[in-house]
Protein backbone atom coordinates (compact mmCIF):
# COMPACT_ATOMS: atom_id res chain seq x y z
CA UNK A 1 0.00 0.00 0.00
CA UNK A 2 2.73 2.38 -0.35
CA UNK A 3 2.18 5.55 -2.70
CA UNK A 4 0.41 4.17 -5.25
CA UNK A 5 -1.02 6.73 -7.21
CA UNK A 6 -4.66 6.52 -6.73
CA UNK A 7 -7.43 8.73 -7.23
CA UNK A 8 -8.92 10.02 -3.95
CA UNK A 9 -10.48 12.93 -2.90
CA UNK A 10 -8.23 15.87 -1.18
CA UNK A 11 -8.30 19.12 -0.03
CA UNK A 12 -7.15 21.83 -2.51
CA UNK A 13 -3.43 22.96 -2.11
CA UNK A 14 -3.14 25.41 0.36
CA UNK A 15 -6.43 24.07 2.37
CA UNK A 16 -9.84 25.19 2.54
CA UNK A 17 -10.19 29.11 3.36
CA UNK A 18 -11.09 30.27 6.60
CA UNK A 19 -14.48 29.10 7.97
CA UNK A 20 -16.70 31.60 9.58
CA UNK A 21 -17.74 30.76 13.06
CA UNK A 22 -18.33 33.50 14.99
CA UNK A 23 -21.97 35.33 14.85
CA UNK A 24 -22.91 37.93 12.41
CA UNK A 25 -25.73 39.94 14.11
CA UNK A 26 -25.04 43.33 12.08
CA UNK A 27 -27.02 46.13 13.56
CA UNK A 28 -29.11 47.67 10.79
CA UNK A 29 -32.79 49.54 10.09
CA UNK A 30 -34.06 52.15 12.54
CA UNK A 31 -32.72 52.40 15.88
CA UNK A 32 -35.83 51.78 18.35
CA UNK A 33 -36.27 55.59 19.04
CA UNK A 34 -36.72 56.23 15.00
CA UNK A 35 -38.69 53.36 14.81
CA UNK A 36 -41.24 55.21 17.49
CA UNK A 37 -40.48 58.34 16.31
CA UNK A 38 -42.26 56.76 13.26
CA UNK A 39 -45.00 54.85 14.54
CA UNK A 40 -45.88 58.23 16.81
CA UNK A 41 -45.79 60.73 13.37
CA UNK A 42 -47.52 58.26 11.50
CA UNK A 43 -50.18 58.45 13.93
CA UNK A 44 -50.40 61.85 14.86
CA UNK A 45 -50.50 62.20 10.89
CA UNK A 46 -54.05 60.05 10.79
CA UNK A 47 -55.32 61.83 13.69
CA UNK A 48 -55.14 65.44 12.10
CA UNK A 49 -56.18 64.14 8.74
CA UNK A 50 -59.58 62.17 10.77
CA UNK A 51 -59.81 65.19 12.96
CA UNK A 52 -60.23 67.64 9.51
CA UNK A 53 -62.61 65.22 8.09
CA UNK A 54 -64.46 65.16 10.73
CA UNK A 55 -64.63 68.54 11.17
CA UNK A 56 -65.91 68.57 7.59
CA UNK A 57 -68.32 66.30 7.47
CA UNK A 58 -69.86 68.14 10.51
CA UNK A 59 -70.04 71.05 8.38
CA UNK A 60 -72.24 68.73 5.99
CA UNK A 61 -73.74 67.93 8.35
CA UNK A 62 -74.62 71.20 9.33
CA UNK A 63 -75.60 72.22 6.13
CA UNK A 64 -78.56 69.40 5.59
CA UNK A 65 -80.45 70.13 9.01
CA UNK A 66 -80.16 73.77 7.91
CA UNK A 67 -81.73 72.90 4.27
CA UNK A 68 -84.00 70.56 6.45
CA UNK A 69 -85.24 73.61 9.09
CA UNK A 70 -85.41 75.79 6.14
CA UNK A 71 -88.15 73.08 4.74
CA UNK A 72 -89.93 72.62 7.84
CA UNK A 73 -92.89 74.91 6.89
CA UNK A 74 -93.66 72.95 3.99
CA UNK A 75 -93.49 69.18 5.75
CA UNK A 76 -95.31 71.04 8.54
CA UNK A 77 -97.84 72.33 6.19
CA UNK A 78 -98.20 69.17 4.37
CA UNK A 79 -98.12 66.88 7.44
CA UNK A 80 -101.11 69.04 9.17
CA UNK A 81 -102.92 68.59 5.53
CA UNK A 82 -102.82 65.03 5.81
CA UNK A 83 -103.75 64.89 9.21
CA UNK A 84 -107.03 66.85 8.31
CA UNK A 85 -108.11 65.13 5.59
CA UNK A 86 -107.50 61.77 7.11
CA UNK A 87 -109.70 62.79 10.05
CA UNK A 88 -112.61 64.42 7.29
CA UNK A 89 -112.59 61.28 5.60
CA UNK A 90 -112.67 58.89 8.63
CA UNK A 91 -115.55 61.75 10.10
CA UNK A 92 -117.76 61.10 7.00
CA UNK A 93 -117.05 57.37 6.69
CA UNK A 94 -118.41 57.17 10.94
CA UNK A 95 -121.12 58.93 9.96
CA UNK A 96 -122.19 56.61 7.55
CA UNK A 97 -121.15 53.33 9.22
CA UNK A 98 -123.14 53.79 12.44
CA UNK A 99 -126.33 55.59 11.09
CA UNK A 100 -128.13 52.49 12.86
CA UNK A 101 -126.17 52.04 16.09
CA UNK A 102 -128.78 53.87 18.56
CA UNK A 103 -127.24 56.56 20.79
CA UNK A 104 -123.96 57.43 18.81
CA UNK A 105 -122.93 61.03 18.06
CA UNK A 106 -120.76 61.51 14.98
CA UNK A 107 -117.45 63.08 15.73
CA UNK A 108 -118.22 63.05 19.58
CA UNK A 109 -115.20 64.62 21.25
CA UNK A 110 -113.72 62.07 24.21
CA UNK A 111 -111.88 64.89 26.00
CA UNK A 112 -113.83 67.75 28.44
CA UNK A 113 -112.02 70.13 26.86
CA UNK A 114 -112.43 72.17 23.43
CA UNK A 115 -108.97 72.67 22.81
CA UNK A 116 -107.16 71.11 19.97
CA UNK A 117 -105.58 67.71 20.36
CA UNK A 118 -103.43 65.98 18.27
CA UNK A 119 -105.08 63.14 17.03
CA UNK A 120 -103.16 59.73 17.56
CA UNK A 121 -101.51 57.32 14.69
CA UNK A 122 -103.86 54.95 15.94
CA UNK A 123 -107.03 57.34 14.92
CA UNK A 124 -105.95 58.53 11.66
CA UNK A 125 -105.78 55.29 10.33
CA UNK A 126 -108.37 53.83 12.10
CA UNK A 127 -110.15 52.76 8.86
CA UNK A 128 -107.57 51.72 6.93
CA UNK A 129 -105.30 48.92 6.16
CA UNK A 130 -103.36 47.64 8.81
CA UNK A 131 -100.27 47.16 7.24
CA UNK A 132 -100.86 51.40 6.20
CA UNK A 133 -100.94 51.22 9.99
CA UNK A 134 -97.60 49.62 10.95
CA UNK A 135 -95.44 51.02 7.75
CA UNK A 136 -96.40 54.52 9.16
CA UNK A 137 -95.57 53.60 12.96
CA UNK A 138 -92.46 51.59 12.81
CA UNK A 139 -91.25 52.87 9.18
CA UNK A 140 -91.23 49.15 8.29
CA UNK A 141 -93.18 46.27 6.96
CA UNK A 142 -91.48 43.39 7.26
CA UNK A 143 -92.78 41.30 10.41
CA UNK A 144 -96.48 41.26 10.37
CA UNK B 1 -88.97 67.85 53.33
CA UNK B 2 -92.52 69.07 52.73
CA UNK B 3 -92.48 72.51 53.81
CA UNK B 4 -88.82 73.19 53.19
CA UNK B 5 -88.72 74.20 50.05
CA UNK B 6 -84.92 73.28 49.78
CA UNK B 7 -84.24 73.25 46.27
CA UNK B 8 -85.76 76.76 45.79
CA UNK B 9 -84.23 77.79 48.60
CA UNK B 10 -80.64 76.48 47.02
CA UNK B 11 -81.82 77.61 43.38
CA UNK B 12 -81.11 74.17 42.24
CA UNK B 13 -83.29 71.37 40.59
CA UNK B 14 -82.22 67.83 41.17
CA UNK B 15 -85.42 66.20 40.77
CA UNK B 16 -87.39 68.37 39.90
CA UNK B 17 -87.69 67.72 35.92
CA UNK B 18 -88.24 64.62 36.65
CA UNK B 19 -91.12 64.33 38.78
CA UNK B 20 -93.58 65.65 36.20
CA UNK B 21 -93.38 65.86 31.79
CA UNK B 22 -94.19 69.06 32.35
CA UNK B 23 -91.11 70.71 33.89
CA UNK B 24 -88.21 71.57 31.83
CA UNK B 25 -87.27 69.00 28.94
CA UNK B 26 -84.04 68.55 27.07
CA UNK B 27 -84.18 70.66 23.84
CA UNK B 28 -87.61 72.24 24.99
CA UNK B 29 -89.45 69.20 23.58
CA UNK B 30 -92.55 69.07 25.23
CA UNK B 31 -94.59 66.10 26.21
CA UNK B 32 -97.59 64.91 24.44
CA UNK B 33 -99.75 65.53 27.38
CA UNK B 34 -98.31 68.57 28.39
CA UNK B 35 -101.35 70.67 28.79
CA UNK B 36 -103.54 68.49 30.02
CA UNK B 37 -100.84 67.61 32.96
CA UNK B 38 -99.79 71.26 33.25
CA UNK B 39 -103.77 72.14 33.75
CA UNK B 40 -104.42 69.03 36.19
CA UNK B 41 -101.17 70.20 38.29
CA UNK B 42 -102.05 73.61 38.14
CA UNK B 43 -105.84 72.85 39.32
CA UNK B 44 -104.85 70.56 42.16
CA UNK B 45 -101.72 72.14 43.85
CA UNK B 46 -101.84 72.68 46.97
CA UNK B 47 -105.60 71.37 47.98
CA UNK B 48 -104.94 68.11 49.48
CA UNK B 49 -105.61 64.56 47.64
CA UNK B 50 -109.26 64.29 48.42
CA UNK B 51 -109.94 67.70 47.12
CA UNK B 52 -108.28 67.36 44.36
CA UNK B 53 -109.68 64.05 43.55
CA UNK B 54 -113.07 66.00 44.23
CA UNK B 55 -113.02 69.09 42.19
CA UNK B 56 -110.24 68.15 39.35
CA UNK B 57 -112.34 65.29 38.19
CA UNK B 58 -112.28 66.84 34.47
CA UNK B 59 -108.81 67.67 34.15
CA UNK B 60 -107.73 63.99 35.39
CA UNK B 61 -109.81 62.36 33.57
CA UNK B 62 -108.77 64.28 29.93
CA UNK B 63 -105.22 63.81 31.18
CA UNK B 64 -105.62 60.43 31.77
CA UNK B 65 -107.30 59.98 28.36
CA UNK B 66 -104.81 61.89 26.70
CA UNK B 67 -102.10 59.32 28.12
CA UNK B 68 -103.88 56.12 27.62
CA UNK B 69 -106.50 56.92 25.24
CA UNK B 70 -108.89 54.36 26.82
CA UNK B 71 -112.07 56.22 25.52
CA UNK B 72 -110.74 56.80 21.45
CA UNK B 73 -109.31 53.38 21.13
CA UNK B 74 -112.69 51.90 22.65
CA UNK B 75 -114.46 54.01 19.93
CA UNK B 76 -112.20 53.21 17.22
CA UNK B 77 -112.72 49.85 17.42
CA UNK B 78 -116.41 49.61 17.57
CA UNK B 79 -116.56 51.37 14.53
CA UNK B 80 -114.62 48.82 12.96
CA UNK B 81 -116.54 46.03 14.08
CA UNK B 82 -119.25 47.92 13.23
CA UNK B 83 -117.76 48.50 9.78
CA UNK B 84 -117.00 44.86 9.34
CA UNK B 85 -120.17 43.40 10.18
CA UNK B 86 -121.68 45.49 7.64
CA UNK B 87 -119.05 44.73 5.19
CA UNK B 88 -119.86 41.00 6.06
CA UNK B 89 -123.85 41.68 5.57
CA UNK B 90 -122.88 43.35 2.13
CA UNK B 91 -124.90 46.90 2.90
CA UNK B 92 -121.01 48.97 2.74
CA UNK B 93 -118.41 48.73 0.90
CA UNK B 94 -115.22 50.67 1.94
CA UNK B 95 -114.21 53.10 -0.25
CA UNK B 96 -110.89 53.12 -2.52
CA UNK B 97 -108.96 54.81 0.63
CA UNK B 98 -109.35 52.76 2.91
CA UNK B 99 -109.17 49.29 0.64
CA UNK B 100 -105.62 50.13 -0.34
CA UNK B 101 -106.56 51.47 -3.89
CA UNK B 102 -105.55 55.10 -3.66
CA UNK B 103 -102.01 56.23 -3.75
CA UNK B 104 -101.07 58.20 -0.57
CA UNK B 105 -100.87 62.24 -0.87
CA UNK B 106 -99.70 64.05 1.66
Amino acid sequence: MASAKVKQDMPPPGGYGPVQYKRNLPTRGPSGYAMFGIGIGVMVFGYWRIVKWNRERRRLLIEDLEARIALLPLLQAESDRRTLRLMRENLEEEAVIMKDVPGWKVGENMFHTERWVAPTLDELYNLRLREELIQKKFDFLKYM
Amino acid sequence: MPFVDLQGRLGINIDKWILAHSSEQPYKRAARCHAFEKEWIECSHGIGKIRAKNECKLEFEDFYECMHREKTNKRQYEIRTQRDKLVKEGSYTPPPQHSGKDEMRP
